[in-house]
């Protein structure tokens, strides 16, 4: 998985990938999920990549101590890329 | 009565430590939620010090922190304004954490390339296999263009795949070496000199001039490092707690104490009736003499004191700016009295010591000559003084880090700079893509996503994911959206979810500066591009867009509504010249080198 690409869930839900983030070892998405138009909703979403079998699967976070410490990461990451585009 | 509430604080270890402040803290308070508080704390605390980590794990977290704070502190406005001495400081720490990290940055920059490179492989067979399907049905395409395309598509695959094979031999390479390197690496003594080079890169941050966001980010990431190492957060969570209810974690033990207090009790007193016949006035003072048992034991109390001085004088030569006093103490908890002219959370303290609420102990990591030691405020006299020039002294190395065994080298080929993750400053703009009918259809003419634009607040409704619950990605694609999208989807979804978050001391612990980013970025966003279009928000002005999560979600709607608008009256997009294909697998390979 990576950022700005739509996966598709089992469940038939689409998510827009906008931000990626590492923590203890495991890949974080910062996502957006899509309505049945295809366009972002207010649901917004954490989603934790597990890979299986050659299969790929995401797990929506909710405890609440990793998503203070992954809002923190991306809010980071968005104040690089800020800092980065102002150069 | 006294017995239940003696029971629950003895079972769990807890014994009161200032009488006066427990009285005052617990008197309307429920003791029972207070202990089960702090004992599911504690539990915390000791499940993670057992806790499984391997070294891999801990680096990453360390390497991505460093990284981070060395880019704040690099880009700050008013770092330079700081004394040489920090500066010099601060360079020479992340040399330290340089050099822990030499035997694992290789490894892990080649696992980092690796995985890029695999992505960039499947990408790039996506697209083959997107266009074959296809490019038989292309009518703008002659024979032999089409010819050309399918075997350009072909060849890109190839270097794709052969990029992928050589990163894979050079990590199995790197991997080997680490294997070799970490085989005696004890994890508990590697996190134990982290921490200590933790604890001295948040003394010498303390010490320099920085923006007050900059501050506030990284005491986030100072903690989330001090958690990765030692559970520092979660342990100053709980001696703060303790602290509010003076009480003081002895163990079980210690705190069952079996023995009736000595003397008379002041019930039985009550119940019995005394006669006051001792009259300080009219009896002859008798001096207070000292406990018979301490005399019973010279040579305990002899060590028991060089111990202290040891303690002294390590805290005079690991905080060299710093004075320190020993003073007498009578107390029957602490051993001795240090005071000191700073706070005790900025003393670098001697291996294996750590801090209290006002106290620093051994206890935790040793069960020999244990001390424990109250740390006083030293007044420092204010006199009016020429300052002289003085020539900084030379940083001496810790000797006790030099007596820790230290990982094996593995000999330094990169640049610490080489190792940091590539900086995110491509643009994702594939708005060259826009006429290609192979990538699938998701934004509209405008190129920008049509919100549902909600004016009223967001009412919880349950998620269409359920929560830690493994979901299957049944398919991939691409999204096309313009950088400007991007950005403000991104600060959507970081403030929606960060206002979602019932405000627990830890997650907020871990916030830090960042709704203070977020609205930095909605009002820059506003000044450069909506309000520059000639549309009007009053309420994202820099001066009104609020700094708290929910105020933030209050403007989001506002924020996008704009920016829609703005995007809608840009009416001539310039048209960007469709890139030679070869030219941009070279491009994504090359960024993986």
């Amino acid at each position: 998985m990576k950022v700005d690409t739509v996966i598709t869930l089992e469940n038939d839900v689409n998510c827009l990938l906008l931000e990626e983030a590492t923590l203890a070892n495991e890949k974080y998405f910062l996502a957006v999920v899509l309505n049945e138009d295809e366009e972002p909703s207010d649901e917004y979403v954490i989603l934790k990549e597990h890979i299986e079998n050659d299969e790929q699967y995401v797990i929506r976070i909710a405890d609440e101590e990793t998503l203070g410490k992954l809002v923190n990461l991306f809010t980071i990451k968005l104040d690089m890329q800020e800092n980065n585009s102002a150069i | 009565m006294n017995d239940e509430v003696f029971n629950l604080l003895g079972e769990n270890g807890f014994v009161i430590d200032k009488t006066g402040e427990f009285l005052k803290a617990t008197e309307n308070v429920d003791l029972k939620t207070v202990v089960e508080e702090l004992v599911e704390l504690k539990s915390t605390l000791d499940k993670k010090a057992n806790e499984e980590v391997d070294i891999l794990t801990v680096s990453k977290d360390i390497m991505n922190s460093v990284e981070n704070i060395d880019f704040i502190i690099k880009g700050d406005d008013i770092v330079k304004s700081s004394s040489a001495e920090s500066l010099k400081q601060i360079t020479e720490t992340m040399a330290k954490f340089k050099e822990s990290f030499k035997f694992i940055g290789e490894y892990i920059a080649s696992e980092k390339t690796l995985r890029q490179r695999e992505e960039d492989y499947l990408a790039a067979k996506s697209d083959l296999e997107n266009a074959i399907k296809n490019i038989d049905q292309r009518t703008d395409l002659t024979p032999a263009l089409k010819t050309r395309e399918v075997l350009r598509l072909k060849n890109a695959v190839i270097v794709c795949k052969n990029a992928g094979i050589e990163a894979f031999d050079l990590f199995v390479e790197n991997k080997k070496h680490y294997e070799e390197s970490v085989r005696n690496v004890d994890i508990k003594e590697f996190k134990e000199v982290l921490l200590e080079i933790v604890l001295d890169l948040e003394r010498i941050i303390n010490s320099l001039s920085l923006t007050a966001k900059n501050k506030i980010a990284l005491r986030g990431i100072l903690n989330q490092m001090k958690d990765s190492v030692s559970n520092k957060v979660l342990q100053d969570k709980f001696d703060a707690l303790c602290q509010k209810y003076s009480l003081q974690f002895v163990g079980k033990e210690a705190a069952m104490v079996k023995d009736e207090m000595p003397g008379e009790t002041i019930e039985e007193n009550i119940a019995e009736g005394f006669e006051r016949d001792h009259n300080i006035w009219t009896t002859p003072v008798e001096p207070i003499t000292s406990n018979p048992l301490d005399e019973k034991n010279p040579e305990k109390i002899e060590k028991k004191k060089n111990n202290i001085n040891w303690l002294l004088d390590e805290l005079k030569r690991l905080n060299p700016d710093n004075e320190f006093e020993l003073e007498d103490t009578k107390s029957t908890i602490y051993d001795a009295k240090i005071n000191c002219d700073k706070s005790i959370k900025e003393l670098t303290l001697p291996y294996g010591y750590y801090y209290l609420s006002n106290s620093i102990t051994n206890r935790f990591s040793t069960d020999a000559d244990i001390l424990n030691v109250e740390i006083g405020t030293l007044e420092r006299e204010v006199t009016a003084s020429v300052t002289t020039e003085v020539v900084p002294e030379e940083i001496k190395p810790n000797k006790l880090e030099d007596s820790l065994p230290k990982p094996p080298v593995v000999l330094p080929e990169n640049d610490f700079d080489q190792i940091r993750e590539t900086p995110v400053t491509e643009t994702m703009d594939l708005s060259e893509f826009e006429n290609d009918p192979d990538y699938p259809e998701y934004k509209n003419d405008l190129g920008v996503p049509d919100f549902v634009i909600n004016t009223e607040d967001v009412q919880n409704t349950a998620s269409r994911i359920p929560a830690n619950k493994k979901t299957k990605v049944t398919k991939t694609r691409r999204a096309k959206m313009a950088q400007g999208v991007k950005k403000l989807l991104t600060a959507s979804a970081v403030v929606g979810i960060a206002s979602g978050l019932a405000l627990s001391s830890v997650a907020l612990a871990t916030l830090g500066g960042s709704a203070l980013v977020i609205k930095r970025l909605i009002s820059k966003e506003y000044r450069d591009n909506i309000k520059a279009s000639g549309i009007v928000e009053p309420m994202l002005e820099e001066e009104n867009v609020p700094e708290t999560w929910q105020g933030l979600k209050k403007v989001i709607p506002a924020f996008q509504n704009g920016f829609k608008k703005a995007m809608s009256m840009i009416k001539n997009r310039p048209e960007e010249d469709l890139k030679d294909l070869d030219e941009q697998v070279e491009e994504v390979v090359g960024r993986g080198r």
